[in-house]
């Protein structure tokens, strides 16, 4: 059996004293695209937030290849391989965009993503390399948030509403991208309202509810009328 | 593996372009034939007018590096002024012993920005505020050790750092050491914003939390950047004691604290050196006030509220302006 890349067993996260996740179980195997879907409120970002540590965990583990992290920080889960395109894409403006994909190799992991490949992967952001963030559209603001989650070669991208403020023919772009980069190894988990982006890329998934999982499955198996019924359930 | 040199190297440092060389050669040539030139008195001025502008520079690196505003600067420059009475007063050799001085500096305001590390905007500004006045009634009180409220005199030694010690309290040879401390202080930051360090400290600035997330530990950096203002003022501090020659608890008031981060505002922060005109500007508006009336606090703070509401991002938001009209460029270029 393989063993997950990311798992998460019983995991209780907090707001100060609210009660967001309640025992969440939620795995991610090497290489699988996994969505985690679920109305507005029910927890998704919260599981971002858990590994970011900004929502702190008492009670349940998480575990990376197999490995209990001991402790979640801030800047841990760069280090473990999981990279985080955040809602909203967080790119620092005043900065070019090279620089802010440089930004993204903090830790310099060994891997294939470098910034030639980071620029063939978006011509666009090679061609603008040295204009400063605040001058990108909407679409490029997400691409260089993804170059920039790459540049660190991570294992596991998480994407939290990727195609938020997108215009549909952006969002079939990313979807496609974000297909070719599966298959080059990074999983991905992501956490989308998006049901078309979510039923296109990914193979299983996770239907929140109440900061519990309420079920999960293989996408093969749901179409969108049945998922949107389990969401809303 | 990724190649992490930033895109910017020293050779795209604004200090190292031509139009940053000639600016850096009018300023030495300015100091030149000032101190052949200036009486005394013109002198003294400029020489204290450096002097405060390196507590300034000091104050506005924070606010540029960290987007920290501190009320509590006049801490590190007393602990440096102090520091150099204290060494010369128990015979510990002087270049070392101003080392160590800015060494501790360094190292005391590090561990507090491991401390507070967390703490930004006002909760910051009043830490950094308590602190000050901490230090300010610690050297009051100290008598044993500071002479308290009576202050201390600075024997300077016959020779430091290579030059007479005479050259230290002379207001052309304090000039010209303050006006090159300084000058070598801002080509310096100049350079580290070009760093890819630099360049990560700007990140922080924008989005901490984002910059975290990617893997960098910001509280080191952050807690780096105040250490080494601190120590900037530091510097200021000890170049005061060796000017002035004696040190006492008025220059640790929050008061001072206050005036230096007016300078940074004045000046603004959309260039290295705005604290620097900023305090220049301080400085003589405030003599020539102070001559003009004894009510000259009033018209200062009338001044300086018309300016700040006028020109927000100070003078070096106005040069920017002043620029682009020169240069016929639109306005809203001009900050870029």
């Amino acid at each position: 059996m393989t063993t997950p890349l990311l798992e998460l067993k019983g995991v209780n996260a907090f707001y100060g004293s609210a009660h967001v996740l309640q025992g969440v179980d939620l795995t991610v195997l090497p290489g699988e695209r996994v969505a985690v879907v679920g109305r507005n409120g029910v927890g998704k970002t919260t599981i971002v937030n858990t590994l970011l540590a900004i929502a702190a965990m008492r009670g349940g583990s998480v575990h990376m290849r197999g490995e209990p992290l001991p402790k979640l920080a801030g800047h841990t889960a760069a280090a473990h391989g999981i990279a985080v395109v955040p809602q909203g894409r967080m790119i620092l403006p005043n900065l070019s965009i090279e620089e802010n994909l440089k930004l993204g190799a903090a830790l310099r992991r060994p891997g294939e993503w470098t910034l030639d490949r980071v620029y063939s992967l978006f011509p666009i952001l090679a061609e603008r390399r040295h204009t400063p963030g605040t001058a990108l559209s909407g679409g490029q603001q997400q691409m260089l948030a993804i170059g920039r989650a790459l540049m660190g070669n991570p294992d596991l991208m998480i994407l939290d509403e990727p195609s938020e403020g997108l215009a549909p023919v952006i969002v079939d772009e990313m979807e496609k991208l974000l297909r070719d980069l599966a298959e080059t190894g990074v999983a991905i988990l992501l956490i989308e309202q998006h049901l078309r982006l979510v039923l296109d890329l990914a193979e299983r998934f996770y239907v929140l509810s109440k900061g519990r999982v309420a079920e999960t499955g293989l996408m093969k198996d749901v179409d969108r009328e049945s998922l949107q019924a389990r969401i809303m359930h | 593996m990724a190649n992490p040199s930033m895109t910017h190297s020293f050779r795209d440092s604004p200090v190292l372009r031509p139009s940053g060389l000639i600016v850096l050669a009018l300023v030495a040539a300015l100091v030149a034939i000032m101190t052949m030139t200036g009486s005394r008195i013109t002198l003294s001025l400029f020489a204290q007018a450096a002097i405060i502008s390196i507590m300034a520079l000091s104050v506005g690196f924070l606010a540029r590096t960290a987007d920290l505003i501190s009320f509590g600067h006049a801490a590190p420059f007393g602990l440096g002024a102090y520091g150099t009475a204290l060494i010369f007063r128990h015979g510990i050799p002087a270049e070392l012993g101003i080392l160590l001085v800015l060494l501790a500096v360094f190292a005391l305001f590090f561990v507090m920005g491991l401390v507070v590390g967390k703490l930004n905007g006002i909760a910051f500004s009043m830490l950094t505020l308590a602190l000050g006045q901490f230090f300010f009634v610690a050297v009051s009180k100290l008598r044993a050790i500071t002479s308290g409220a009576d202050g201390m005199n600075v024997s300077v030694p016959s020779s430091l750092f290579g030059l007479p010690g005479r050259t230290f309290q002379t207001p052309d040879g304090m000039l010209v050491i303050a006006s090159v401390v300084l000058a070598a202080l801002v080509i310096a930051i100049y350079l580290f914003e070009a760093t890819r360090t630099g360049r990560l400290a700007m990140g922080v600035r924008e989005n901490e939390e984002r910059v975290l997330f990617l893997g960098y530990r910001t509280k080191l950096l952050k807690a780096a950047v105040l250490a080494t203002s601190a120590t900037i003022a530091g510097v200021s501090g000890v170049l005061f004691a060796l000017y002035q020659g004696f040190v006492s608890p008025e220059i640790m008031h929050w008061s001072f604290s206050g005036n230096a981060l007016i300078m940074a505002i004045l000046g603004g922060s959309l260039a290295v050196w705005g604290p620097v005109a900023g305090a220049l500007v301080f400085f003589f508006l405030r003599e020539w006030l102070s001559d003009l009336t004894e009510h000259w606090h009033s018209v200062l703070g009338a001044i300086l509220i018309a300016v700040t509401v006028a020109w927000p991002g100070g003078v070096t938001a106005l040069a920017k302006v002043v620029r682009a009209r020169l240069t016929g460029r639109k306005q809203g270029e001009a900050g870029k």
